[in-house]
């Protein structure tokens, strides 16, 4: 690994439409990439991670400094298809990079850009597709395809050009955790073959795989190093970055005296070691059988098909039956396409059942209803909320759904209650530009714009996608206040940490189907009807079940570290 | 039910999915030439008997290409209420005086046998045409429609127009619909889920236009940074390099291709003779 492929010296960027007084989006930028390297680029939202990638592609042209890929500098528009050629982009939704009309034009659209002959075009697209197994669905429309076949059309469209260096633009960052896994396999795959991989991401268990890690902060490269020795610094947070799981919970285990190897990669490195220097506790846990409070949201044999009687008609729901205790997180977890958004969007009276019953609250949905005062007891955040603003300030955005539902007393104390309920001080905020603000600041206001109506009922799809470590925590957190408010909160997510540290019951869903419902810890410990429903169980579940297994003992639910550690002691086996 | 929120189902004419049906198979230049002339023919039909003819041939095409009929009546009867307004205009302002009997004559408004015939005449065709446009879009791809666009526009080329990057445009244009559709039907679903009156169709012209700018303006600004996107994903795959694009699709001009075509010259013929 001796050849440079990726050199950048000083370099910045800024956009000409930019103001003179706001700084430049990337600035004294410096680093050399050998080929065949595994890079993360990791930092907060809106750092310039984006906007570097897009400049080592050519897709945008430096404003000051220089950019090299294999000696071709960027701004050498003569060589311009020479240095394409050799990167390719994955963007964060893969719809996006998708331009023909079917699967293998799709496929063919770049080499037909590069002149490739016809014969050659057709060998060359049958192989990516059989390896991608698409070649069966080769005439099929892009816009039929699930999200999964998307993805992995997205990609087989970029490495059908054969490019040397890979760039994923946090294309993981929407997945469910067994597509996010897949997807990093075939990531190591191609870096295995000698391929350069950078990878955009924001989890720091993926940025932990890597060679090297790239921080960016401000549009400056502020760390550039191996994983290891950036997870050894005291203090990330001001980088917008956690520590990874591994990284915390090895040294705790070596405060409490446990021996374990100096770099352990993932929890799985560790079982030998606990194993033999663990013995377990046996815990008398006394059962606090708290009863459940009456359901709020009562479904039963609920079905939806969209574009229902049409040739276009696609089943998203056969069967759900769930009940939601009142003042209490009720989680929904499953696969890309499992039905979770669908039955989302029922309870908030977007969908009315189609088979089945429906009650929310004192609203029976299989009548006719109004949807405002549905809305007015069941608010919902859409998936990437933020997308959908349409005022400029940021207390008018807020003041939207107030105002066409109704509120009690005064306008602008709706809106101020909402604002600092989530963190959002009223008076430095309500006067602001919303596009000013970062990514974890907008989720914020998408929040608030909900909560201002005052629902009972807060029904959130995916709430911390696309945030940064540091914002999602911060989001969590308020999420829980909400809880303590009395507030019932629906959360959907990929995330099962989240769903975790924010439910108590949850459903799992399954092509359509409420497959299983219960308590969420029960659950999450459940790792065979997890994997049965293709969901990628916590890591450190998979400990807990591992070191179970190892030590011959049963353990009662591991699901966050404290469970651990509340069952084991240091010392050799009797 | 509260379908409201489904604009997908709001498109007229079929979309593109490979059936194997005989007309997909057909060279794409040359369908595209025959819905022209089929067009032409069409428009310039001035009886019942030529009407008739392009009916049979749409029927014959329709089956050709394996299309719903069901759904493809239902979506033509979604549309009658312009026909029937574009009909009754075209009733009212017909200046032309002719010695048919006269059916009503009230006012200035004189109403012939003639008017009623040629304004049956006009549903007729509108009718006719959408069918015939639905049998090509359910006969091409996008990516082949845009080929056959590209061959159908080549004697611009001779002249130094550049065709291929128009032609590029359309295609990116004619993807972005469903995109377009789905994307209007996600904002309108998160604003009606902040209690927007999405769907009513009362209030005033003012109260209507204010219902639907919060859709519009993150529609507007959603669609700008797809464009963009896409732009980009275009250009990451060489898309505007030098050089000489090729094409995966080949459109090879078979004899038995002339059949439609032969068949619109001989409708055009008749219609014109």
């Amino acid at each position: 690994m001796n050849h440079v492929m990726i050199s950048a010296d000083d370099l910045g960027f800024r956009y000409p439409e930019q103001t003179s007084n706001t700084p430049d989006i990337l600035q004294e930028i410096t680093f050399k990439i050998q080929k065949g390297e595994y890079i993360a680029i990791v930092g907060g939202n809106g750092s310039g991670k984006s906007t570097l990638v897009k400049l080592i592609d050519g897709l945008l042209i430096p404003t000051s400094g220089y950019l090299t890929v294999n000696g071709i500098s960027v701004t050498d528009q003569n060589h311009l298809a020479d240095l394409r050629k050799q990167i390719g982009l994955i963007f964060q939704f893969p719809e996006d990079q998708i331009v023909a009309s079917t699967v293998e034009e799709d496929v063919a659209f770049g080499l037909e850009n590069y002149g490739i002959s016809t014969r050659e075009m057709h060998a060359r697209v049958r192989k990516i597709l059989e390896g991608f197994d698409l070649w069966d669905l080769r005439g099929r429309a892009t816009t039929m395809l699930s999200a999964g076949q998307t993805q992995r059309l997205a990609l087989a469209g970029v490495l059908a050009i054969g490019p040397d260096c890979l760039i994923f633009d946090e294309a993981t960052s929407m997945l469910d955790p067994a597509a996010r896994k897949n997807l990093t396999g075939v990531m190591k795959g191609l870096h295995n073959e000698g391929k350069t991989i950078l990878h955009v991401t924001h989890s720091m268990e993926e940025a932990f795989q890597a060679d090297r890690v790239f921080v960016l902060k401000n549009g400056r490269l502020v760390y550039d190093g191996t994983p290891f020795d950036l997870f050894s610094l005291p203090d990330i947070s001001n980088w917008n970055l956690e520590y990874p799981e591994i990284i915390r919970y090895t040294q705790i285990f070596k405060q409490l005296g446990v021996r374990l190897p100096d770099h352990p990669r993932v929890l799985h490195d560790l079982v030998p070691y606990l194993a033999d220097q663990l013995r377990p506790v046996k815990v008398n846990q006394i059962g606090l059988i708290k009863k459940s409070a009456d359901p709020i949201i009562q479904i039963s044999d609920l079905a939806y098909t969209y574009l229902a009687g049409t040739p276009k008609a696609v089943p998203a729901l056969y069967q759900v039956d769930l009940n939601i205790p009142a003042n209490s997180g009720y989680g929904f977890v499953g696969k890309t396409g499992s039905g979770k958004s669908t039955v989302l969007q029922h309870l908030n009276g977007l969908f009315k059942p189609q088979q089945g019953k429906l009650r929310i609250g004192k609203h029976d949905l299989t009548k006719t209803y109004n949807l405002v005062d549905v809305v007015r007891t069941s608010g919902l955040v859409m998936q990437n909320p933020e997308s959908h603003f349409f005022e400029y300030y940021v207390g008018d955005e807020i003041a939207f759904g107030p105002r066409n539902v109704g509120y009690d007393g005064r306008l602008v104390d709706a809106v101020s209650w909402a604002m600092e309920l989530v963190g959002l001080g009223f008076t430095e905020f309500r006067d602001k530009p919303i596009h000013t603000l970062s990514g974890g600041q907008k989720r914020k206001v998408a929040l608030a714009s909900v909560l201002a109506m005052k629902p009972e009922i807060l029904v959130m799809d995916e709430p911390t996608a696309g945030l940064d470590p540091i914002s999602r925590q911060e989001i969590l957190k308020k999420f829980s206040l909400l809880i303590n408010t009395g507030m019932t909160l629906v959360v959907s997510s990929h995330n099962l940490a989240d769903i975790l540290m924010l439910t108590g019951n949850l459903t799992i869903m399954d092509g359509g189907r409420s497959t299983a419902n219960g308590n969420t810890r029960d659950i999450l410990w459940d790792i065979n009807t997890l994997l049965n429903h293709g969901i990628e169980p916590l890591p450190m579940i998979r400990l807990g079940h591992e070191l179970a297994k190892v030590m011959e003992t049963d353990f009662d639910p591991i699901i966050e570290f404290s469970d651990l550690i509340n069952q084991i002691q240091v010392g050799e086996h009797a | 039910m509260h379908d409201q929120f489904e604009f997908s189902r709001n498109l007229i004419f079929p979309e593109y999915s490979e059936t194997g049906a005989w007309t997909q198979k057909r060279n794409s230049g040359w369908l595209l030439f025959s819905t022209v002339l089929y067009f032409t023919a069409t428009l310039l039909a001035k009886s019942w008997g030529n009407l008739l003819i392009g009916f049979c041939i749409c029927v014959f095409l329709s089956i050709l290409a394996r299309m719903d009929f069901k759904s493809n009546f239902r979506n033509i009867m979604r549309t009658m209420p312009m026909l029937v307004v574009i009909a009754a205009i075209s009733l009212f302002s017909n200046p032309i005086s002719d010695s048919s009997p006269i059916i009503i004559n009230w006012w200035i408004i004189t109403i012939t046998s003639l008017d009623l015939e040629n304004a049956g005449m006009l549903i007729v065709r509108f009718i006719l045409l959408m069918q015939i446009i639905g049998v090509l879009t359910s006969s091409l791809s996008i990516t082949r429609f845009i080929h056959g666009l590209e061959d159908l526009l080549t004697p611009f080329k001779w002249v130094g127009i550049g065709v291929h990057h128009f032609v590029i445009s359309v295609e990116i244009a004619i993807r972005y619909i469903p995109l377009l559709t789905q994307t209007a039907e996600r904002i309108a679903k998160a604003q009606a889920s902040r209690g927007a009156a999405w769907g009513s169709r009362s209030g005033s012209l003012n109260s209507r236009v204010r219902q639907i700018l919060p859709v519009v303006v993150p529609l507007f600004t959603i669609s700008y940074q797809r464009a963009d996107k896409m732009a980009m994903a275009m250009d990451a795959r060489g898309f505007g390099m030098k050089g000489k694009r090729s094409q995966y699709v080949t459109d090879r001009v078979q004899l038995i291709d002339m059949v439609i075509p032969a068949m619109m010259l001989g409708y055009l013929w008749m219609v014109l003779s």
